[in-house]
């Protein structure tokens, strides 16, 4: 019988700041799944992406994605991962194509290849326009959307999202979503932070809620609900029961 | 609702005072050290008055001197205003983001800019007033009441400054545009700056025979020049030196000048203003290309981020500018100090120029990185992008070390090559300096970059002089061992 590689394995992840940021966090995440890590200001999201990134060294545990280990293989790891924070990772002084040509360097891609996903996501998010505009000029969305090309310029295969629609609005947020949706059809895992839970309702396949470095509940919404035994709950209430916080109480 | 005009120019004014004061450029001066620097001043106005008692000593070389000597430091004074003034029309314009905001009050649109301009027209009269006045003060009290005309005039020519300031802004913009004029008018105040020290220093450093100082022996030079010029430099101080009506008059009329500035360009300055600070609205676009061109290396993409980031920063220019500028009078040093030798000593001034043009960008393009987390996470190794980085930074420097090749190859081989290689030595040790303990920073703190780390700066220049050094060494050796030329 076949087996498959998760997308990304996490065993006992830890690491510690001040105070302990992450405490020991398992999860496993198959390929194609959308999912959607929740959890309080604080709770250790950015911080376990960060690790899944490379961007930071855990004190303890593994982390594989795809079956590569990211401390021991690092360049292998990345060039399966797209990373895109809240704050855009942009360069103000660079037009979007020179910014998607940059990172398209970065990842080594072809260049006929890259050439052809600038254009088709710039077409697609509707930046075709200001292609040869520097990044200075636009708003808080359109800077989203260029990092969000650039995330995606490299076909990753786990796309890894912090916060992607703080700030934007609904129009762009709606095409932004819609990408995502279109590129998790497509086989592409995707990871999402978010404290918009209508969001993580409508996007994700699964979710997990960390607290205090910890997951404290993991599953799909209906399984969160059997879970919590409130059948009609919103992904907000369980969150709310889950985190400690109180929710308003059903009528 | 409205404020009232005067608690609107107070609350204004206080605003521009604290923005000013948290800016990069006082940022961090505190009150204790604005003290103790006032005390040292006026001591030392102390000391010259009572150094100066006897008539003779006042006046370097006569009266002429004198009155030449006092019309460049005004002319000096009012181009290092007028420096300023610039560069303060252009952070009122381009990097105080709190615009916006203002003009969207209830507050009267012309109060806001009245307030601003009023505000420049005083840090600039302040930054010189806080060197010049304590010297009034002591003077005024060793019986030389003429000084006291300071407090007049001082402020008289930063109003004059400011005004000129403000129209060669307003022209730029409107000849050249919003995005040139930010770089046109920040090299042009750096040139100004740069240029008034120059020609403080200039004349005395040409000049044959025993010095006594820079500044002495350049007035004097002016002084003995026969003619018109002489009529012209000496005519400011006569002006200000014929009694206390003329001052007067000249700070009514400045005061008048800056009114009618203000009132003339408040409208057009007002649209400016909004148009620029719209933010959003602002973009740049580069010349089309069509197509989308993704080509080159890995190397080749950083590189050319680098310099384009750089050579799209218009703060960056002007500064960088500035460091080139400030090698002339050490290039003029090393002339006159190594005239016996019949030597082409200025070009070591190249190897300066290398080192102190490779640290800055060095530092740009390895810790003043704009999106660390991108490359961080990039299958990139951290060595290779920190060599190609360096390279960034190396290559605007590589023609400035190659320079003296094609001018002295034939003439001085030896020292065109032993020039060459260490500018590249200082270039190169300059940027590698970077690399000593990084600590990533942002690009705006360009100015204090040295802030934190003080040893990289103290061995900056040592690493300069040591290149140098060895330069000399070299030439000199080598002249010494085989009777070259």
């Amino acid at each position: 019988m076949p087996t498959t590689t998760s997308a990304l394995r996490i065993e006992g992840l830890r690491k510690r700041f001040e105070r302990p940021a992450v405490a020991g966090i398992d999860l496993t995440i198959e390929p194609g799944e959308f999912y959607g890590l929740l959890g309080p200001n604080g709770a250790g999201k950015t911080t376990t992406l960060r690790m899944v990134c490379g961007l930071l060294k855990p004190d303890a545990g593994r982390i594989e994605v795809f079956g590569v280990d990211v401390q021991e293989r690092p360049r292998e790891a990345k060039e399966l991962i797209a990373w895109l924070p809240d704050d855009p990772l942009l360069y103000d002084k660079l037009t979007v194509t020179e910014y998607l040509a940059f990172v398209a360097g970065l990842w080594q891609m072809d260049t006929t290849v890259a050439a052809r996903n600038a254009r088709a996501l710039l077409e697609r998010l509707d930046l075709w326009a200001h292609r040869d505009e520097r990044c200075e000029g636009f708003s808080r969305g359109m800077k989203q959307k260029a990092a969000l090309a650039g995330a995606l310029i490299h076909d990753p295969k786990l796309l890894i999202l912090d916060e992607p629609l703080t700030g934007l609005d609904a129009a762009i947020a709606r095409e932004v979503k819609d990408l995502l949706l279109e590129r998790a059809r497509q086989g592409c895992t995707i990871i999402l932070t978010t404290h918009i839970m209508d969001v993580a309702e409508r996007l994700v396949d699964r979710i997990g809620v960390i607290q205090a470095g910890r997951i404290v509940a993991e599953g799909t919404l209906d399984e969160l609900r059997t879970r919590a035994g409130r059948d009609q709950a919103t992904l907000e209430e369980l969150f709310l029961q889950l985190v400690g916080r109180p929710g308003p109480q059903p009528t | 609702m409205s404020l009232a005009a005067p608690n609107a120019f107070r609350l204004l004014l206080g605003h521009e005072f604290r923005l000013y004061l948290r800016s990069g450029s006082v940022k961090g001066i505190s009150l204790v050290f604005l003290i103790i620097t006032q005390v040292l001043l006026h001591l030392l106005a102390l000391a010259i008055a009572l150094a100066t008692r006897s008539p003779q000593a006042r006046l370097p070389a006569g009266l002429d001197t004198g009155l030449v000597m006092l019309s460049s430091g005004l002319f000096a004074m009012l181009l290092l205003m007028v420096s300023r003034s610039l560069a303060g029309a252009v952070q009122s314009l381009y990097t105080r983001g709190d615009l916006d905001l203002l003009l969207a009050s209830p507050v009267d649109r012309r109060a806001v800019i009245g307030v601003r301009m009023a505000a420049l027209a005083l840090t600039v009269m302040m930054e010189v007033a806080l060197l010049v006045w304590p010297f009034a003060n002591v003077f005024v009290l060793f019986g030389r009441v003429a000084w006291a005309k300071a407090y007049l005039l001082i402020p008289a020519m930063a109003l004059l400054a400011t005004s000129i300031g403000l129209a060669v802004t307003l022209l730029s913009f409107r000849t050249l545009g919003p995005k040139r004029t930010r770089l046109a008018v920040q090299v042009l105040a750096v040139v100004i700056g740069m240029g008034m020290m120059l020609a403080v220093y200039l004349p005395g450093a040409l000049r044959d025979g025993p010095s006594r100082g820079p500044v002495y022996d350049g007035v004097a030079l002016l002084a003995q020049h026969p003619g018109g010029w002489r009529d012209l430099l000496t005519a400011p101080a006569q002006w200000v030196m014929n009694g206390y009506l003329p001052t007067a008059a000249f700070f009514l009329a400045a005061a008048l000048l800056f009114a009618t500035t203000i009132h003339l360009v408040g409208d057009r300055l007002v649209t400016t203003l909004t148009t620029i600070t719209g933010g959003g609205t602002r973009r740049i676009a580069a010349r089309s290309t069509g197509e989308l061109r993704i080509r080159g290396s890995f190397r080749t993409l950083v590189i050319l981020k680098e310099l384009r980031l750089i050579a799209r920063d218009p703060f960056l220019v002007a500064q960088i500018l500035q460091q080139s500028l400030m090698v002339l009078p050490i290039s003029i040093v090393l002339w006159r100090s190594g005239a016996e030798s019949g030597l082409p000593i200025p070009w070591f001034a190249v190897i300066v120029l290398a080192g102190g043009l490779a640290s800055p960008l060095a530092w740009l393009t390895v810790l003043a990185e704009d999106a660390p987390d991108l490359l961080a996470s990039a299958p990139v190794s951290r060595a290779a992008l920190v060599r190609a980085k360096i390279e960034a930074a190396l290559l605007p420097v590589l023609p400035i070390c190659l320079l003296p090749l094609p001018f002295l190859l034939f003439s001085w081989p030896w020292f065109a090559l032993c020039t060459s290689f260490c500018a590249t030595g200082a270039a190169l040790s300059a940027a590698l300096l970077n690399m000593r303990n990084p600590v990533a920073r942002r690009r705006d703190s360009f100015k204090t970059r040295h802030k934190g780390s003080a040893g990289r700066g103290l061995l900056e220049v040592v690493s300069l002089a040591f290149w140098v050094l060895l330069c000399v060494g070299l030439v000199l050796g080598a002249r010494a061992l085989a009777g070259w030329r």
